[in-house]
């Protein structure tokens, strides 16, 4: 991943982001929040995801806020909100770019 | 429930873990024919149960024998994938169900998780190669100053080196085939390519030689240490009534006051002997002492003024082709150069021998000769010229032979 993943977020790595970016949770909660989201159309594994956790702890992007049993709960920081931004920008002027184009 | 316990079986052991589908695919091919994997260590246990199809997956650690959290283990399970055991660089889990969703499902994310396997892999590489290649280079300079064919054939205890430089070298070999195969599958995932998995498996003889490797030749030097043993003998001239490949000194020495010394030295070893050893190169290999001693004359501290002696070592070579390399190196290894001021070397043309050299230095005489597959160096220090005996040599290496033959073909005809 290192540096390479984060020139531009994989898909994964985006809609974990998206998740936290709406509200602290736990591993679970993320799988669950982007299988409703995306209708089950993007799946995240669990190696998948708790490598991405990792990382992005490791990183400073999110941080644990909580233990709870066995589950730990994460929020975004101000650099991962910083991130997702910036990804949702780059998407978005995907979509205007390729839009302008059909027109 | 049977718990089945056998020794680490191949396909995990260290030197095929990196071949992470084919564990994988074995793991499944013992569940399919009733045993499941329960933990892997010098012993691998396997629980007996009633056959079933599933499949196996060995993810990465960070650390060795790193075991997974208990929050992780429970999400894996609820996603369908059962942590078994860790072993080495690998946690092993097992699906519930056929249907259990990929435990990795971004390349690019599972590559992270081969970079800490990646780097261990790739230190002990350089690791290996660099301890190694210090103990293969001491050794190749001690074969090649001494030299190898004669260095094998000279002693029966000089068996290790070569089979260790060996290992050595398949060491190295097998440490840069496991980076290269981790360093290959990372780079794969880093181009978002998917990992393989639910390959067939393969039992491939391949697989078993970086086990059989190490093992042949570790049993190779232990049988050949005991039929050297077994057929190492040596024996005073004074009662040995066996032919030799040589002359005795006797041909040579005719002053009345010259005898041979029989007896035993300070060590216990006999002074005039004739011994006999096997290796693999050459069957046949003797060597034989004559000390003689010229009666009166005595220096002041009582000892022998430079008494005459022949030493002979004769080696029937195993092939044509390894008489000659042994000539040349007994050539160069038995002659020490620094220690005379002059070294002659003469050829000797008008011989029966293939080849023969005469070297003389520091009052000694050297023959060396070969005659088909045999090789002889003669080594003596007396008043004769061992030049007019080469001949004589000759017909004893010969004859020595036919009698090892016609023994050979009487003891068959018993």
């Amino acid at each position: 991943m290192a540096k390479k993943a984060f020139e531009g977020l994989t898909e994964s790595m985006y809609y974990i982001l998206m998740a936290f970016a709406k509200e602290e949770m736990c591993g679970t909660d993320v799988a669950q929040f982007i299988d409703t989201r995306t209708k089950g159309r993007v799946k995240i594994g669990p190696g998948t995801l708790y490598t991405i956790l990792a990382r992005f702890e490791e990183e400073k992007i999110i941080e644990e806020t909580a233990v709870e049993g066995r589950k730990r709960i994460y929020r975004i920081t101000e650099k991962g909100h910083g991130m997702y931004q910036d990804e949702l920008m780059r998407l978005k002027t995907c979509i205007f770019d390729s839009e302008g184009d059909t027109l | 429930m049977k718990i089945v316990r056998r020794p680490i079986p191949v396909p995990l052991h260290s030197a095929n873990l990196y071949d992470i589908a084919q564990a994988e695919a074995y793991l499944s091919h013992m569940a399919s024919r009733g045993f499941f994997v329960k933990k892997i260590g010098l012993i691998t246990t396997f629980e007996k149960n009633s056959p079933e199809k599933t499949k196996y997956r060995l993810e990465p650690v960070k650390k060795e024998n790193e075991k997974p959290d208990e929050e992780i283990r429970e999400y894996y399970e609820t996603q369908g994938w059962k942590y078994i055991c860790t072993f080495s660089s690998f946690q092993i889990y097992q699906a519930i169900r056929m249907d259990a969703m990929e435990i990795h499902t971004d390349p690019i994310t599972q590559s992270e998780t081969f970079a800490s396997l990646n780097k261990r892999t790739k230190y002990m590489f350089w690791y290996i190669t660099i301890l190694y290649s210090s103990c293969i280079v001491v050794t190749l300079y001690t074969l090649l100053h001494i030299h190898p064919v004669y260095f094998r054939v000279s002693s029966i205890y000089n068996i290790a080196q070569i089979p260790m430089m060996l290992m050595f070298l398949y060491a190295i070999w097998s440490s840069f085939w496991d980076y290269r195969k981790i360093k290959k599958l990372k780079q794969q995932l880093d181009a978002g390519v998917r990992m393989k998995h639910d390959v067939k498996y393969k039992p491939s003889y391949g697989r078993y030689f970086s086990l059989a490797v190490p093992i042949i030749i570790l049993a190779y030097m232990f049988l050949a240490s005991q039929y050297n043993k077994k057929v190492y003998w040596e024996e005073s001239l004074f009662t040995y009534n066996g032919s030799i490949p040589t002359i005795s000194i006797n041909a040579l020495e005719s002053a009345p006051n010259f005898s041979i010394e029989y007896g035993i030295d300070s060590v216990g070893d006999n002074i005039s002997y004739v011994s006999h050893h096997w290796t693999e190169l050459s069957p046949q290999a003797y060597q034989i002492k004559e000390q003689g001693r010229l009666e009166g004359k005595m220096n002041k501290d009582a000892a022998p003024v430079s008494s005459p002696f022949m030493e002979t070592e004769y080696y029937n070579m195993r092939f044509q082709f390894l008489s000659k390399i042994l000539f040349d190196e007994m050539l160069q290894n038995k002659v020490d150069k620094g220690s005379y001021d002059t070294v002659q070397y003469h050829n000797i043309q008008n011989t029966n021998f293939d080849e023969a050299t005469l070297v003389e230095s520091g009052g000694i005489q050297i023959l060396f000769a070969r005659t088909g597959k045999d090789v002889i160096y003669v080594a003596y220090h007396g008043n004769g010229s061992l030049e007019s005996v080469v001949e004589q040599i000759y017909d004893a290496v010969t004859n020595f032979k036919e009698n090892k033959v016609n023994n050979t073909n009487n003891t068959n005809e018993r």
